[in-house]
């Protein structure tokens, strides 16, 4: 762990403090909703620059490990998880890069018809018996994410087996079954929580909440179709657009 | 009784010839489910919806019948014979109606109690079903995995050529 700026060091200063005091976050040396050090004495301990320690800090508030308030200083947030849309990246992989302590409860593993638009969504016949997975995320032991999937059944029947707590959907996906995604269509809108959801989710019914819901394609075939409700105090969807010149 | 008689596996059919509903899905979910199983030409008769758990084990099946007699009583109240009962205008029968479609499958489903075991003898499939007046039959591999339904009509073909030789 990196305790002291290294002039020597070819890191850049303020990489090197963003990672000491990234460190201090995740080793719960600085908790959630403690105050760190002002502008000032962060200078003072490390023998840097304002500059430097405002670049530090800005990178990390938009990473989603502090929260800057008007008047009050500078805090330790509850981790957000910032999720770049369209990426092909499980909840698995986001996490582990995160290091934020996660798991998943299995709550439904289960085979149903298509009802309402579902065959729709998932461009299947509407006698399609459909493979149906609803999983609880936990981070830090709060609920955050609720994940319903559903999965034509003749795809993958052995799914019905796999063990959805300890492994990711998609590697499974590809690394058992040889499915490759290769395209994510995704909509994202707030939505109020159900009865339901809310219980576990932990919020009240009516919050409102953050809806995506996910088509995954193997070339062009629909593999599968994900709705996922995410508190939204602990997500922030990233977009990247590039000028073409 | 045939000369050589079959196994159950050999009558069986497979259980995605019906649809599968979770306990949890609603009557008015399970009915679309039927109409359309049946609009499309594939519904087995029974025409009937097996439910199941979160963890996909059977709980048992709801059929048509189910379905029309728990409307019957929900609409058909009273002696007399009405006329408007289906009308929109018929608030009470409505109200009684979207309750009863609202109500989880679990609420009118014919648990599964027996099942039989794919190296089983037809005979015993039939006696079961017969003395327990059973429309279906599941089948379990191992007493565990469900790979089958066993149907009165299968039955009623075995056992009418035994009938008919006699």
């Amino acid at each position: 762990m990196t305790l002291i700026i290294d002039r020597d060091n070819p890191k850049k200063l303020y990489v090197q403090l963003l990672e000491i005091l990234k460190d201090k976050i995740e080793d719960g040396e600085w908790a959630v909703d403690t105050q760190i050090p002002t502008e000032d004495e962060l200078c003072k301990t490390y023998e840097i620059s304002k500059a430097t320690v405002r670049q530090a800090v800005a990178s990390l508030v938009r990473n989603g490990y502090l929260l800057k308030q008007q008047g009050r200083g500078t805090f330790v947030c509850k981790r957000v998880i910032p999720e770049g849309l369209s990426m092909l990246t499980s909840f698995r992989e986001l996490m582990l890069e995160a290091k934020v302590v996660f798991s998943t409860k299995v709550l439904a593993q289960t085979v149903l018809m298509p009802t309402d638009d579902l065959d729709i969504k998932l461009d299947i016949p509407e006698d399609t018996h459909v493979i149906y997975l609803k999983r609880l995320r936990v981070v830090e032991d709060e609920p955050i994410l609720l994940q319903e999937s559903y999965l034509p059944y003749h795809i993958c029947p052995q799914l019905l087996q796999d063990d959805l707590e300890e492994n990711s959907l998609l590697e499974i996906l590809e690394d058992k079954y040889q499915i490759k995604i290769t395209k994510v269509q995704e909509f994202i809108e707030i939505a109020p929580v159900t009865d339901n959801e809310g219980d576990l989710l932990g919020l009240q019914p009516g919050t409102a909440a953050l809806l995506l819901e996910q088509r995954f394609f193997a070339g062009t075939r629909e593999i599968m179709y994900t709705r996922s409700l995410k508190r939204p105090e602990r997500f922030r969807f990233s977009i990247e657009r590039e000028r073409k010149t | 009784m045939p000369d050589q008689e079959k196994q159950i596996r050999e009558i069986m059919v497979d259980v995605f010839e019906f649809p599968h509903v979770p306990y949890w899905f609603s009557l008015r979910q399970v009915s679309g489910i039927l109409t359309k199983s049946i609009r499309g030409g594939k519904c087995l008769r029974p025409a009937a919806a097996l439910v199941f758990d979160e963890k996909y084990n059977l709980l048992g099946h709801l059929d048509l019948q189910d379905i029309l007699q728990a409307v019957g009583n929900a609409a058909f109240t009273g002696e007399k014979v009405r006329q408007d009962v289906f009308s929109a205008s018929d608030t009470e029968t409505t109200r009684a109606l979207s309750e009863l479609s609202e109500r989880p499958a679990s609420s009118l489903l014919h648990q599964s109690r027996l099942f039989a075991d794919p190296e089983d003898l037809v005979s015993k499939a039939a006696e079961l079903m017969l003395r327990n007046s059973l429309p279906i039959l599941p089948v379990l591999e191992n007493q565990k995995k469900l790979v089958g339904i066993v149907r009165s009509t299968e039955i009623f073909e075995y056992l009418s050529a035994a009938f008919f030789r006699a």
